[in-house]
């Protein structure tokens, strides 16, 4: 009797408190197709840079990716510097989805081709981070313009305030593909940071955006918060062998809740 | 990298498919060109397979960073005023970017309002362009036409990019500056009537391109929407290139802007009324 009334008592409670979670667990998993899409193959990113790298930030921030169970890994990360180009870039360089084969599997990844001095200079990655002038940015966006996202190129060709940097992920059946990440290199490093986080873990598959969210941090703010554990719960949970490229979101809430169950027992 | 080869091989194979199929197909689409009042029929049929037009003058801006082209904007301007019967009136004016000072990366946006008053749909635009030493401008217009070299014309590509998605290709190979693209444009519209448009032209190439862009991009945005396969009539073709003579174009406006045509009518009414107008196709 006492704990049915235990149970009457704070149940009602214990679900309005994890609710509004759980809806932004969805939220941010959800894909334009309605369902949860993941990598399935390692991953090769490309740093492409006019200035600072960020070489170190993005190899400590890749290093505690690869700690998720489950997840394939980003197994290579090439930096490039935008300066070994000579002259514009502008007029001499192409952005392309491209169909390779890595290890005798066939691939679809993002293919960057500079024309340079005469000579070409190709590049190959599932995910290319522009870590650069705006107006780089810009130029990138355009050539990727039929798998971008317009909504984002144009407010941050704008100079929007609130958008130092935005992302985009291209999906086939659910399996992600190929991931574009914009960065102004002219904000502050602490943002330049938060951004390269917050970025690349949406290409991951954490999609949406979820603004002012007490528990998921990724959120473009200018101050990183220093409790990143809910975040990387729900990489597990997406990461999870239970949850299938092509699940409704609903698996990857169930696999959060266990991890969070999980994490209440111990 | 060991992916280079792969990246090759696709490349060309690419380049060398399309120019197969580029050159086999010209010389089919010759033969087989329609008759002169289907191609009408395609080239004012817009996506939801009616008509569109201005109901209201549109006032054309030209934002340039070399030569703005005067004289062949305002020939052009002149003839559609002059000469094309029932078109609302058109105007043109310039705006010399070198105005601003520094970059303007970063520092532009575009908005605009529109309302709906005795069934005429009326948009207020306002392209805001910011530079160094408070150098700025408020432009308004309804065709922004952009003739600046690739980089500013990408940059405001990007920024019209959100009301653009249907032209993220024709973008893309823009921004690639291959050889046949010179240009580009969008127009929207509310009911049927043209509302703003947007025109790219890569300011730096020759002047003849230049000079065909202005023209044939224009008279998109008056309602020349689309292409049709082959003509010895229209620039508005897919594959035969430019036209030596602009006549029939401009028959092609006088036909749509006939008061006999309203926004969102049939094609097949423009195509009456240019074979009315011109003798054509009887």
């Amino acid at each position: 009797m006492n704990k049915l009334l235990l149970c009457l008592l704070f149940v009602p409670t214990i679900l309005s408190a994890q609710t509004p979670i759980l809806d932004e667990v969805r939220e941010i998993v959800t894909s334009d197709s309605g369902t949860v899409q993941k990598w399935v193959h390692p991953i090769k990113m490309m740093v492409m840079y006019d200035d600072q790298p960020f070489d170190t930030e993005v190899n400590a921030i890749v290093e505690n990716f690869n700690k998720i169970d489950g997840f394939p890994g980003i197994t290579e990360v090439e930096f490039f510097d935008l300066n070994q180009i000579e002259g514009d870039l502008y007029g001499q360089t192409i952005f392309r989805k491209f169909h390779f084969e890595r290890d005798d599997v066939p691939l679809i990844m993002g293919a960057a081709v500079f024309e340079n001095g005469g000579d070409t200079i190709y590049t190959q990655a599932d995910i290319y981070v522009f870590l650069a002038d705006i107006e780089v940015g810009v130029l990138f966006g355009a050539l990727a313009a039929p798998i971008n996202r317009t909504v984002y190129s144009s407010a941050f060709a704008s100079g929007a305030s609130n958008l130092p940097c935005y992302s985009n992920v291209i999906a086939e059946d659910n399996l992600l593909e190929t991931g574009l990440v914009f960065i102004d290199h002219n904000k502050p490093p602490e943002q330049i940071l938060q951004c390269l986080y917050g970025r690349v873990i949406r290409t991951l598959g954490l999609q949406r955006d979820i603004a002012d969210s007490d528990t998921f941090t990724f959120n473009d703010l200018l101050e990183p918060r220093l409790d990143t554990s809910a975040d990387f719960d729900l990489l597990r949970a997406l990461y999870s062998a239970r949850v299938n490229a092509g699940d409704l979101p609903d698996a990857v809430i169930a696999e959060f809740e266990q991890l969070a169950a999980q994490g209440d027992e111990e | 990298m060991t992916i280079k080869p792969t990246v090759t091989r696709t490349i060309l194979s690419v380049v060398i498919l399309s120019l197969i199929v580029s050159l086999s197909s010209v010389n089919l689409a010759k033969a087989q060109e329609k008759p002169i009042l289907d191609q009408v029929r395609d080239i004012v049929s817009a996506g939801n397979g009616k008509i569109r037009k201005w109901v209201t003058p549109p006032r054309i801006l030209v934002i340039y960073d070399d030569d703005p082209y005067r004289a062949k904007a305002l020939s052009m301007v002149e003839e559609l005023n002059t000469t094309v019967e029932g078109f609302p009136g058109i105007s043109v004016k310039f705006f010399n970017l070198n105005l601003i000072e520094g970059s303007i990366f970063g520092r532009t946006s575009f908005s605009y309002e529109r309302e709906l008053d005795n069934g005429i749909v009326y948009t207020e635009s306002h392209l805001l362009i910011h530079g160094d030493n408070d150098t700025e401008a408020d432009l308004e217009a309804d065709i922004y036409l952009f003739l600046t070299d690739l980089k500013t014309g990408l940059f405001f590509g990007e920024i019209f990019a959100i009301e653009d998605e249907e032209h993220a290709h024709t973008r893309r190979r823009y921004a690639e500056d291959t050889a046949e693209s010179t240009c580009y444009m969008n127009v929207q519209s509310r009911l049927d009537q043209l509302q703003t448009a947007w025109i790219f032209i890569n300011s730096t190439k020759e002047p003849s391109h230049i000079r065909h862009c202005i023209h044939h991009e224009v008279t998109h945005t008056l309602g020349a929407v689309h292409h049709t396969d082959w003509s010895s009539y229209f620039t508005h073709n897919k594959q035969s290139g430019p036209i030596a003579s602009t006549d029939s174009d401009f028959d092609l406006m006088r036909a749509l802007y006939s008061e006999n045509i309203s926004p969102g009518d049939s094609p097949d009414q423009v195509a009456e009324e240019f074979a009315r107008i011109t003798g054509e196709g009887r």
